[in-house]
């Protein structure tokens, strides 16, 4: 079967460093661009075999395929609370002094003290967002695919299922802004009852069923191992 | 209407207002000290090159909520 997308040749020093993909990893590739980045683009939301990136699991002959975060603009509506929160003391704390709202008996390391712990707490927020973010992510392997979840600081999910397993793959893009920016949820439903993973709000989510699709057959091609 | 005695108002005012500013800030840092366990775990389900870095930001974070604590303790 002919491969449906063929990666562009990468430069032998960029990849001197890196472990070759095994034989059923090197027959899957996306059309877009594959470890286009050194760093694995550390902001990415959408790698085709990324180097330098590992989880927890991963074993010695499997190669990450693809690795998956949900869209940076599913980020916006906490940038645009942290833009706020950093931006209200500049305006709120002259204010607070011009009108003397405070009374006369405050003492002077009273604002400082909000000012520090406002800060603290915007930095709290916009860190905590950031990493739930990060580190919520949706893994393609040669062999498997994992769905690691955070859903808030203390409550992590992770869901893995092997390809064999896999029964049907589908992708949902509803809404003008998903259409826009290409972006929606990706569903693997496998063999056992009940059990489905779903990528969220992942970018370019028709490639993603393209690839985990072509891994199935390259899969059933082998006999099933 | 009682009779409030000069001062003792602002005073009972300033303390109840440090002590709630002290709590929260405790409160914080407790949560700055979970912060930095679960960055930890996180940066070991998913290595990447970033991930030191961002562990390096949450003892950052955990050392700003002490300094914090302690300037409100010591200096309001």
């Amino acid at each position: 079967m002919p491969d449906i997308f063929v990666s562009p040749p990468t430069p032998a020093a960029a990849v001197s460093d890196t472990k070759k993909p095994s034989a059923a990893a090197s027959s899957v590739s996306t059309s877009l661009p594959i470890g286009h980045h050194p760093f694995g683009h550390m902001f990415g939301t959408f790698h085709s075999m990324p180097r330098g990136l590992r989880f927890e699991s991963q074993q010695e002959d499997e190669t990450i395929i693809l690795f998956l975060r949900q869209h940076w603009i599913t980020n916006l509506p906490w940038i645009l609370a942290s833009i706020l929160l950093v931006i209200v003391p500049t305006f709120l704390f002259p204010l607070l002094t011009t009108f003397q709202i405070l009374p006369d008996w405050t003492p002077s390391g009273f604002i400082t003290v909000i000012v520090f712990g406002w800060y603290l707490a915007s930095f709290s927020y916009i860190f905590v967002n950031f990493i739930l973010w990060y580190f919520t992510v949706g893994i393609v392997t040669n062999e498997r695919v994992i769905d690691i979840e955070f859903v808030n600081i203390l409550n992590k999910k992770t869901s893995e299922t092997r390809i064999t397993k896999i029964e049907d793959v589908t992708e949902r893009t509803a809404g003008f802004i998903r259409g826009v920016f290409d972006y929606g949820d990706v569903y693997v439903q496998t063999a056992a009852t009940a059990t489905e993973f779903h990528f969220l709000a992942v970018p370019h989510p028709v490639e993603v069923v393209k690839v985990i699709n072509q891994l199935m057959e390259n899969v059933e091609d082998r006999g099933g191992v | 209407m009682p009779t409030v005695i000069p001062g003792s108002f602002e005073q009972t005012l300033l303390g109840l207002t440090k002590g709630a500013l002290l709590l929260l800030f405790f409160l914080h840092l407790l949560f700055s000290i979970i912060l930095v366990r679960q960055t930890k775990t996180m940066t070991e389900v998913i290595e990447a090159r970033i991930s030191p870095v961002i562990f390096l930001v949450s003892i950052v974070h955990l050392i700003a909520s002490g300094a914090v604590f302690l300037g409100t303790l010591l200096f309001f």
